[in-house]
């Protein structure tokens, strides 16, 4: 082989593979600490997302609240949200949508619960009146659909005292006296009872106002979804495919939930890739009921469709 | 007194003219209206608060708040200001340490206080009071310690005991960096009280701003904003006004 061959093999495979990774798309995806966005990291692990063209890239984000920004300002392309906090973003003119389902709650299998300490118990909602409630994030919604439950029980909410606490710190400031309960999710909810710090309340309080509602799910902003259709058809057939994979791939699924995350959840959530406008009525019935919006969005634009 | 109103009238222009900028820029596309607010979008938002009357309880609120830290950061800080400054064992003794602490800044204490308080109010005079009373420390001891010689010539002179030292020739004599010390001080307890209003999910003007900026009310965000500024400036005034005739003497 002379070396005129060489360099010509060569430089058609430097070719071949810059068109390869040209051809792929660069997805930042940004994802808070919760399990609920598994399906996701399965996909990347396990080649999903490659094969369809994406080449995601994730970052853990703190707060969710942050997301819609980094979404508009492009620094992420699609992010995780919950819609307590998309919807009152779409209604302030942000041009976001739906991209894919994450998780659902359902009845049963609640992901996220009341933690009280071990002084007092929680069967109905005038049990919290006085009390001091962490909660992950003020207008998330965990907040908004605690708010909407003592409402429904007959409960003033000023009576409670509701303190954003970030979830590492509720075991302790439960502990030290500073909170009485939080809303927590998998696995503080676990650390919190398992160390005999604190208790389950009697009563679900998520599920007793909605037995099967859309929790956790995947956004992106609408100039960057139409301009990339393709990446969004690829993204949800991922998620869906990754649910088989997950429960038939337990070890390696636990592997990754570790390296994302840096702990292994003890329950299963909901997941569910699919996602409708009907999914986000009851979301804004509530925030605008407890202020949280103030006018009416158009449920037909919130999910992405390709026109 | 012409001059000076000249010069109002002057300031007061000059901020119409920030704002009809400011609108003109918004009305005409230049800027996202979703990120930055009209300015007579946030004074439609202020005018309804003073109408069902939230704005008073919440400026009532923030500045409950701000004077209780601020008032307990310039008691501390003159008691150890007046020591550190009149006494070179004091001097000796307390300097190292209130060297370490001063550069801390008050947001990093926030979790100790946090530890020790919770996510209440006393959380927020603490943090406030830490963070306000260097200032007014800093320039107390400075103060002091530059006493003119003369004058302290003439207090050993007339035998004067060391409080009424204090009190008759090392105060008025530093009165001058005191109030400049007290007005710095006076701004950086108002940043505080907005943050931890902010961390502890305290009723107040910082807390409407961090509900505005949760549920994107660019409007209600500028509002807040607005309605902080105006309140800075009305104490400053306040501060200013009192400096003036304490320290009539002094200006003349």
């Amino acid at each position: 082989m002379t070396l005129r061959t060489i360099l010509a093999t060569l430089v058609v495979s430097c070719a071949l593979v810059a068109g390869a990774s040209a051809s792929n798309v660069k997805v930042n995806i940004g994802y808070v600490t919760a399990a609920d966005y598994m399906p996701a990291f399965a996909s990347k692990e396990n080649g999903c997302f490659a094969a369809n063209g994406i080449d995601a890239h994730f970052t853990r984000i703190p707060v969710t609240t942050n997301m819609p920004a980094a979404l508009i300002a492009d620094t992420l392309q699609i992010g995780a949200q919950t819609a307590t906090l998309f919807l009152p973003a779409v209604e302030n003119g942000l041009e976001l949508v739906a991209v894919a389902g994450g998780t659902r709650i359902l009845q049963g299998n609640e992901t996220l619960s009341l933690v009280t300490s071990t002084k007092f118990q929680v069967g109905r909602g005038a049990d919290v009146i006085g009390k001091k409630i962490g909660m992950p994030g003020i207008n998330s919604v965990a907040d908004v659909v605690f708010r909407k439950w003592l409402k429904n029980e007959g409960v003033d909410v000023s009576k409670v005292t509701i303190i954003e606490t970030p979830f590492p710190q509720m075991k302790d400031l439960i502990k030290s006296g500073q909170i009485d309960g939080a809303i927590a999710v998998e696995p503080v909810r676990s650390m919190i009872v398992n160390e005999g710090v604190g208790q389950r309340a009697a009563v679900e309080y998520h599920t007793a106002v909605a037995k099967d509602s859309i929790l956790a799910f995947w956004t992106a902003s609408r100039k960057w979804a139409d301009k990339n259709p393709q990446s969004i058809a690829g993204f949800r057939n991922c998620l869906k495919d990754a649910v088989a994979w997950i429960g038939a791939n337990r070890d390696r699924a636990r592997e990754i939930e570790k390296q994302y995350l840096g702990f292994n959840t003890p329950v299963r959530p909901d997941w569910n890739a699919d996602i409708k406008d009907e999914d986000f009525a009851i979301y804004v019935d509530m925030n605008l009921e407890l202020g949280v919006m103030r006018k009416r969005v158009d449920l037909k634009n919130l999910v992405w469709v390709q026109r | 007194m012409i001059r000076a109103t000249c010069r109002a009238l002057a300031a007061i222009l000059f901020t119409l003219l920030v704002f009809v900028v400011w609108q003109a820029a918004i009305d005409s596309g230049l800027v996202n209206r979703i990120f930055v607010a009209a300015p007579l979008s946030a004074i439609d938002v202020i005018a309804e608060r003073a109408a069902n009357g939230t704005l008073w309880t919440t400026t009532a609120a923030t500045a409950q708040r701000l004077l209780a830290g601020w008032i307990a950061a310039v008691g501390i800080a003159m008691l150890l200001g007046t020591a550190v400054g009149n006494s070179r064992a004091a001097h000796q003794y307390l300097s190292p340490t209130l060297e370490f602490f001063r550069p801390l800044p008050a947001s990093a204490v926030i979790p100790v206080a946090v530890l020790f308080f919770g996510l209440t109010t006393k959380m927020s005079t603490f943090v406030i009071a830490f963070g306000a009373l260097w200032p007014v420390l800093l320039s107390a001891i400075h103060g002091f310690v530059s006493v003119p010689r003369e004058l302290r010539e003439v207090a050993s002179t007339l035998e004067m005991g060391r409080l009424r030292y204090i009190f008759t020739i090392a105060i008025p004599s530093a009165s001058v960096d005191i109030m400049a010390g007290l007005r710095i001080s006076l701004s950086l307890a108002l940043i505080l009280t907005v943050v931890t209003e902010m961390q502890a999910s305290l009723p107040g003007l910082g807390y409407e701003l961090f509900l505005a900026q949760r549920t994107y009310r660019s409007a209600d965000l500028y509002a807040g904003l607005m309605t902080l500024g105006v309140f800075g400036f009305l104490i400053n005034q306040a501060l200013l006004l009192t400096e003036r005739r304490l320290m009539r003497w002094k200006l003349a």
